[in-house]
């Protein structure tokens, strides 16, 4: 396989996985291949389609402990090669990148000119835009600025078999044919190897300003969060339990962060109206380098998480997930500590452990987790866990069954992957 | 321009069966009973379809596209009938699926800021419906006092707010969707254990299935609402405001612009605004949102235009007001309509900063052509509406303006735009998906259709070119082909 991919695209893009940095779930690559080209990358995919060699795509390598453990990897394929912001243009508030470009490098380039990606994702360091658009990853500020869905304009891919496709524009409304993008935000690397993404830009609001709210219990908060938070027009709405506020160095009580962002006029007037949204509360006002520091924070803390699971529910029912959620860590034994945040707005719940955990543990927290999301998915909630530990000829599943569209999503399948080389059995299909 | 030609009758059978399903009423086989049906708001298409079906929930919906599968007879599922490339024209025999009874308005949780509607409910009866609440439906194209929310779901519809809150797209939270064979699934974005099939779907023109249930998101409505009106002596000034106030970082809610032609045709209208009719371009530039700072970015955006050259910067001081600076741009296409019997509205998009010199090939294409041309559009999205009077009885004026057509929408694409912003493709524009997609594109399209639709019956012959998929030949099979080097 090695010489065949050697003789492909030359010695210098192909090396030997067992030397290899990558690794899933503790199994090495065969071959880790970083083509410098695309066509170099679909030449990759179709001979690996004939042969029916598996292939892991990867940018920055910070999430290939993602979904279920591969059978075996044959190629990891990575963008790192491909890198680079190709095309900006800020009158059109759109910018061109190659897959493989971090997502901090896109940031700084845009924000020279005062515009913003408006995706803050729980990332590592190193992290492409590429994963971002795999895993459709977005932070707090969701609430307001959307999420990969929202933000990817358009994506070059290669398909499982080799065919370079360009989906969607460059243009900020399209709608021309079937909107194929979408499904590739958010499918894992299991449709197809991004190798460019057009992407929507928002203009850098001029000021900011974050009030913490604290208490002994998230109901207060929630009930905050549900009623005068809404009148000041937030940008983020993010509830954190005491242990996540105390990792990020702030007081360990139940905190309720709200984040304005506008022009100065406006962010003087939030600041006004968060100040007195409770009569009893004096909440921690924090200026703009402080509320920088809070969020990072934040982000950096869940991206050092080893085990992760995010909950799906509305906004209205966040309080009882929080609650089941706490008291399932406690009776459980699954570790500690346990971090809690949650997208308030957007009734999503994330818990997660920085230290990985025994597999003992590991497997009483798999029974914990098929228990919630049975519960759960009668209410048409969610249950998934980004990243988990595995263990050999578990049966556990990452994300859960899709239900009745689980023919539809082979179907895509194998129209975008035919072979069947692009992860597969990692996510649902 | 298709003629209006008679589909064959239902088969009786087939009549009984879906009559005693869905009632007596609801079955339309009169011949002329069929003709409001022949066609869309493009109304240079038309074909009367066998039937029409008016089912009244989601089970009738299911129970009707069941019966119509074992037959193998292909419908088109069709809300208010407004949009603009043919899409609801029943092609190859279908019947139609009308789904104007289906207008309840099932649930409005104002906790979770979202609703769960019908699809025939129409898109500002959403709104009306949500104002009590604090709350309203952000997507609002031109007809949305008669367009559904299915059909906007079917098309992503856009409208003049797109350029701050986006698209139907970034509005829709789930749907549930009768499928071509009559199965019924719950379709959800990302983030589960699904694929964004839901984010497929919004905008697949009911070639997918039928929508049948939409939860939409719903948001608070603005504290205040800033709209202003800039004329500018060229066109240049007006397109170069527009990306000076992107590029200087304000986000207005709409930014769209009405040229001298059209504001010609609306000032001798009855919704005159006292405008210049001099000016060769107007801005209609609204802020909304929270009342605190929208004073100021008004302020500076008027600040660009002046600095752009406007002749004339106005600022809406009531409610009163706000609406006549819209009349400029909501009534265009209708004072347009008056100035002949047809009207042919474009739709395509260029990257905003490629408006001046696009806009510019547009009025040389259309004189070009002596044609009579405007422009009234969504500047901030750089989606282009050129607007052509014609009168369809002058074959030779028919075929000046197919020609300028064309070419405005190949100079479109030119400078890296797309053939259609927000009409969709429909019948309309199917022969231009090549401008912008390669075979192995449109084929990927194809296949992924035939994954929900099989058979080819939901919606026949639109959005692909009809020759990709008929000469579509499946994955195996290509493969095959490809191994010999010969694909394509």
């Amino acid at each position: 396989m090695i010489d065949r991919l050697i003789e492909l695209i030359g010695e210098d893009a192909v090396s030997r996985g067992e030397f290899a940095a990558f690794h899933i779930h503790g199994r090495r690559p065969a071959a880790v291949v970083s083509p410098w080209t695309i066509e170099q990358a679909a030449a990759v995919l179709r001979v690996c389609s004939e042969n029916r060699w598996i292939v892991e795509p990867a940018g920055g390598g910070t999430w290939l402990d993602w979904g279920r453990p591969p059978g075996k990897v044959d190629v990891l394929l990575s963008a790192e090669r491909l890198a680079g912001v190709t095309d900006y243009q800020p009158a059109d508030l759109t910018v061109t990148v190659a897959a493989g470009t971090p997502l901090h490098e896109i940031a700084e380039t845009v924000s020279a000119d005062r515009q913003t990606l408006g995706l803050d994702p729980a990332v590592r360091p190193g992290a492409t835009i590429g994963a971002v658009i795999s895993h459709a990853s977005a932070g707090p500020l969701r609430l307001s600025m959307g999420t990969p869905r929202d933000q990817v304009l358009g994506v070059q891919i290669v398909t499982g078999d080799g065919r370079v496709v360009n989906l969607g524009g460059r243009v900020v409304k399209n709608v021309a044919g079937y909107d194929l993008v979408r499904l590739v935000v958010g499918s894992r690397g299991t449709l197809g190897f991004i190798t460019r993404a057009h992407l929507r830009l928002r203009p850098e609001p001029e000021e900011g300003v974050t009030a913490l709210y604290h208490a002994d219990s998230a109901e207060p908060l929630l009930e905050l969060a549900a009623g005068p938070v809404t009148r000041v027009w937030p940008a983020a709405v993010e509830l954190v339990s005491p242990a996540t506020a105390n990792g990020i160095g702030r007081e360990a009580r139940w905190t309720l962060a709200v984040r304005c962002r506008g022009n100065g006029a406006f962010v003087a007037e939030a600041t006004r109206r968060l100040g007195g949204l409770l009569p009893s509360v004096n909440p921690e006002v924090l200026d703009q380098a402080e509320e920088n520091r809070f969020w990072d924070g934040l982000g950096n803390l869940e991206a050092r998480a080893a085990v992760e699971v995010g909950f799906g529910s509305l906004p209205s029912r966040l309080g009882l997930l929080i609650r089941s959620g706490e008291e399932r860590i406690r009776n459980g034994d699954v570790g500690e500590p346990w971090h809690m945040a949650a997208h308030v707005g957007n009734g999503i719940l994330r818990m997660w452990l920085v230290d990985p955990i025994s597999r003992e543990r590991t497997e009483r927290l798999y029974g914990l987790i098929d228990q919630a999301r049975s519960e759960l998915q009668a209410d048409g909630g969610s249950v998934i866990t980004p990243r988990i530990d595995s263990i050999p000829d578990s049966t556990f599943d990452p994300f859960g069954h899709p239900g009745p569209v689980f023919d539809l999503m082979n179907g895509i399948k194998s129209a975008f992957d035919p072979a069947g080389v692009l992860s597969p059995g990692r996510f649902t299909v | 321009m298709t003629v209006s030609t008679l589909a064959p009758p239902l088969d009786p059978g087939l009549k009984r069966a879906l009559v005693s399903v869905l009632g007596d009423d609801a079955v339309i086989t009169d011949p002329d009973a069929l003709i409001v049906y022949e066609t869309d708001g493009l109304t240079a298409h038309r074909v009367r379809p066998r039937a029409v079906l008016l089912p009244a929930d989601t089970n009738e919906v299911a129970v009707a596209v069941k019966l119509l599968a074992d037959v193998g007879v292909p419908f088109v599922p069709r809300g208010a009938g407004t949009g603009l490339s043919g899409g609801a024209i029943a092609l190859e025999g279908a019947v139609v699926l009308s789904l104007a009874r289906m207008t309840s308005i099932l649930e409005i949780d104002e906790a979770n800021q979202r609703a769960r509607v019908q699809p025939g409910v129409t898109n500002l009866r959403l709104s009306a419906a949500t104002r009590p609440f604090g709350l309203y439906y952000a997507p609002d194209p031109s007809s949305q006092s008669v367009c559904t929310i299915g059909g906007n779901v079917a098309e992503n519809a856009g409208g003049p707010h797109c350029l701050k809150y986006g698209t139907t797209l970034n509005h829709i939270l789930g749907v549930r969707v009768v499928l071509p064979d009559g199965t019924t699934v719950d379709l959800e974005g990302s983030g589960g254990a699904s694929y964004d099939l839901l984010g497929l779907f919004v905008g697949s023109e009911g070639t997918f299935g039928t929508v049948t249930e939409i939860t939409t998101r719903l948001l608070p409505l603005p504290e205040k609402v800033e709209t202003l009106l800039a004329q500018f002596d060229t066109i240049d000034g007006a397109t170069t405001a527009v990306s000076a106030i992107i590029a200087r970082g304000l986000l207005p809610a709409a930014l769209e612009m009405v040229d001298r032609e059209a504001t010609i045709a609306v000032e001798s209208s009855v919704y005159a605004a006292g405008l210049s009719t001099e000016a060769a371009a107007s801005l209609v530039i609204e802020f909304d949102g929270p009342a605190a700072g929208l004073d100021e970015d008004a302020e500076r955006a008027a600040a660009i235009c002046r600095e752009m050259g406007a002749s004339d910067v106005r600022r809406a001081r009531d409610d009163n007001e706000r609406q006549r600076l819209w009349y400029a741009r909501k009534k265009a296409f209708g004072a347009m309509g008056r100035l002949a019997p047809d009207l042919l509205v474009q739709d395509a998009v260029v990257p905003r900063s490629r408006l001046p010199d696009v806009l510019a090939s547009v009025y040389a294409i259309g004189h070009a052509h002596g044609l009579r041309l405007c422009n009234v559009f969504h500047a901030g999205d750089g989606n282009l509406h050129p607007v052509i009077p014609f009168d369809r009885r002058d074959e030779d004026s028919v075929r000046r303006v197919r020609l300028a057509s064309r070419e405005i929408v190949q100079a479109c694409v030119d400078a890296g735009g797309t053939i259609t912003g927000e009409h969709g493709v429909g019948l309309d524009k199917q022969e231009q998906m090549p401008l912008i997609f390669s075979d192995t594109e449109m084929r990927l399209m194809c296949d992924v259709r035939r994954v929900f639709n099989p058979r080819g019956l939901a919606n026949p012959a639109k959005v692909l070119p009809v020759r990709t998929c008929r000469e579509w030949i499946g994955p195996a099979t290509r493969r095959a082909v490809a191994d010999t080097g010969d694909d394509e």
